[in-house]
């Protein structure tokens, strides 16, 4: 069960990580 | 402090200062895909690797391209280790039956591998076989190092480019950095390192019947205390050599032994000491001269060496002048250095290193983020111990890790260029790169992570039951020791105050996340920059634009530093060593 757990929460920071990357880029668009 | 240990230190700069050019000029070729002697051999592996996963040489990708293949290659290979750890019970090379690792412990340790830190909050020779510290560990030893460097690669190309949107490929680029960096490099050091007496074998551990029998008094499940006689002692070995020379070059600093480089097998003699110092700084000290060549100004390549070789100089000086004097407690005590002994504070240290090498191992570990210890820091003086711990949140720019330290101080670099800009009243330039807002905020974004990060899993870490559970020492030193393993998470340096017991669920998933916030939340806003830098025209230089070749940017540079760091983490400094180290003044230690 832990094991699920802890292997959710490392696909879950990859997303979240991807999102921040659109987000940086996604501001300096706005910007542009 | 001793004339001989000065000559040590200063001998060691001067080799990182004579290595700082070819190094540089070496991976600026193998990056800017220019010819090296290693072509012949590395070129044909170089393409079956692309042509066996399909990766096309040519195709460059736009930063956000480059930095998703890096954050999806990194989450595979984190939860790859995770698998192994949790499954070593069943796989091969496992001569000491060792079970399999423990869910929060895997956690912690594969994201801690995996960005660098190799915090290590376990026993490696008790908890892990030679399959996952090889297949596990020292792969990512490997990788994580070469991503820190192609991430360093593309800011140098982002401020060297214009007018464009591509900044390299991250798989080739990767690939280069393995095949010609750090296999050669790493093949050539073990064999240093095994001429040293470093051990590199497969063997199960050996039984030994010790010279001198111990009797010790031994406290059982049932909370009774009995006396044990002990006759025999296990000695721990396997393929220490190959990991032990990746651990240095790779700023990796994860131990095969839980001694780190103050075991023998680890770091035998003087010599491999020193080799293993001059492999910490390296790499991050030729990619300050990789970027002078790269962007057509070398002399700002050694205006940031200078930088880092001042703030080096003055960690180094403080550490030793704070660790020669001694305890002053230790009334009528001889703590004077001379023939006979290293004099000053030789607690956590190994005699055959002394004062003066185990504070530049200190000072260079924790500048770089690397970690590897031959002394441990948490038996420093509170003054000496608060130096490792300030290099950190400094944010390991003093040469600092593989490729982070190099875009670490990138973002330094962004803001003193910035401040100068105010203080003239012009817009900004870096190299003909006009610095705007969006370059500054995400600047600080990077900046602030590692801030929040830090003092935010301390503040919660130092008023919560599980938080305190695993401190040692009560009052300052004990907040000191909660600090410090955040500061390394987030700083992904992995070094410890290791009076802590970190081995806890709450420490090692909450360490875990903060390694992995310190590093790819940091890393995306430079990319970030780095993509928006590419991107524009460049300018061409006016009476009016600042200089960032010579003393003045060194200095403004050494202070932005200087006054961000201080600014951000003095409030906890006081509370922790300085306040320490004032009532250790008044006769009370912890």
């Amino acid at each position: 069960m832990l094991d699920m757990v802890f292997i959710a929460a490392i696909a879950l920071f990859v997303l979240i990580a991807v999102g921040y990357v659109r987000a940086c880029e996604r501001i300096r668009g706005a910007k542009s | 402090m001793t004339a001989n240990g000065w000559f040590q230190i200063l001998f060691y700069l001067l080799v990182i200062l004579l290595l700082t050019k070819p190094i540089g000029v070496f991976m600026t070729r193998v990056f800017n895909r220019e010819k090296t002697f290693l072509d012949a051999l590395l070129r044909p592996v170089e393409k079956l690797v692309y042509r066996l996963t399909g990766v096309d040489e040519h195709r460059e990708m736009r930063w956000t391209e480059y930095t998703i293949a890096m954050l999806l290659f990194s989450g595979v290979s984190m939860a790859l280790l995770y698998l192994i750890e949790r499954t070593q019970k069943w796989l091969p090379f496992n001569p000491q039956k060792l079970p399999n690792v423990e869910p929060g412990l895997a956690f912690g340790t594969a994201a801690s591998f995996t960005t660098n830190t190799n915090w290590q909050s376990y026993v490696p020779e008790t908890t892990m076989s030679y399959f996952t510290q090889m297949a596990g560990l020292a792969y990512h030893n490997f990788v994580s190092a070469a991503v820190g460097m192609v991430l360093a690669i593309v800011v140098i190309r982002g401020i060297a480019r214009r007018e464009t949107d591509k900044l390299g490929n991250f798989w080739v680029d990767t690939t280069r950095c393995l095949l010609w960096v750090l296999l050669p490099f790493c093949l050539v050091g073990s064999m240093v390192l095994v001429s040293q007496g470093v051990i590199q074998n497969f063997k199960p551990y050996a039984t030994v019947e010790l010279l001198e029998p111990q009797t010790v008094q031994v406290t059982n499940a049932d909370g009774k205390s009995s006396t044990q006689r002990v006759t025999q002692q296990v000695i721990a070995q396997g393929p220490v050599a190959s990991q032990e020379v990746i651990k240095e070059l790779g700023t990796n600093g994860g131990g095969f032994f839980n001694a780190n480089s103050a075991h023998p097998f680890e770091n035998p003699t003087p010599l491999s000491n020193f080799f293993e110092l001059v492999l910490i700084f390296a790499i991050p000290s030729g990619l300050t001269y990789t970027l002078g060549r790269v962007t057509g100004s070398e002399r700002h390549g050694w205006a940031v060496w200078a930088a880092m070789a001042f703030l080096f100089l003055a960690a180094v000086t403080a550490t030793y002048w704070a660790e020669a004097k001694g305890n002053p407690l230790l009334l009528g005590t001889d703590q004077r250095a001379h023939a006979l002994q290293s004099g000053g504070n030789m607690e956590g240290k190994e005699t055959r290193f002394g004062i003066a090498n185990s504070v530049l191992f200190a000072a260079a570990t924790t500048d770089a983020s690397c970690g590897a210890v031959n002394s441990m820091h948490d038996s420093y003086t509170p003054l000496g111990g608060m130096v490792p711990l300030i290099n950190i949140m400094l944010g390991e720019v003093v040469f600092g890790g593989v490729g982070a330290g190099l875009y670490g101080i990138f973002v330094f670099i962004v803001l003193a260029v910035f401040i100068a800009g105010l203080m003239v009243g012009r817009t900004p330039e870096y190299l003909g790169k006009k610095i705007e807002s969006y370059d500054v905020k995400m600047a600080m974004l990077a900046v602030l992570i590692l801030t929040f990060t830090i003092l935010g899993f301390s503040a919660f870490a130092v008023v919560r039951p599980f938080g305190t559970a695993g401190v040692s020492n009560p009052g300052p030193h004990g907040l000191s020791q909660i600090l410090y393993a955040y500061v390394s998470s987030a700083g992904n340096n992995g070094s410890a105050f290791a009076g802590i017991n970190a081995n806890t669920m709450w420490y090692n998933t909450s360490t875990g996340v903060a390694q992995l916030l310190g590093r790819f939340f940091m890393i995306i806003p430079i990319m970030a920059i780095a993509g928006n830098l590419a991107r524009k025209k460049t300018v061409p230089e006016s009476a009016g634009t600042f200089p960032v070749t010579g003393a003045l940017f060194a200095t403004l540079l050494v202070s932005t530093i200087l006054i961000v760091g201080a600014l951000t983490f003095f409030p906890a400094l006081s509370l922790g060593p300085i306040l320490e180290h004032l009532l250790m003044a008044a006769g009370k230690v912890f």
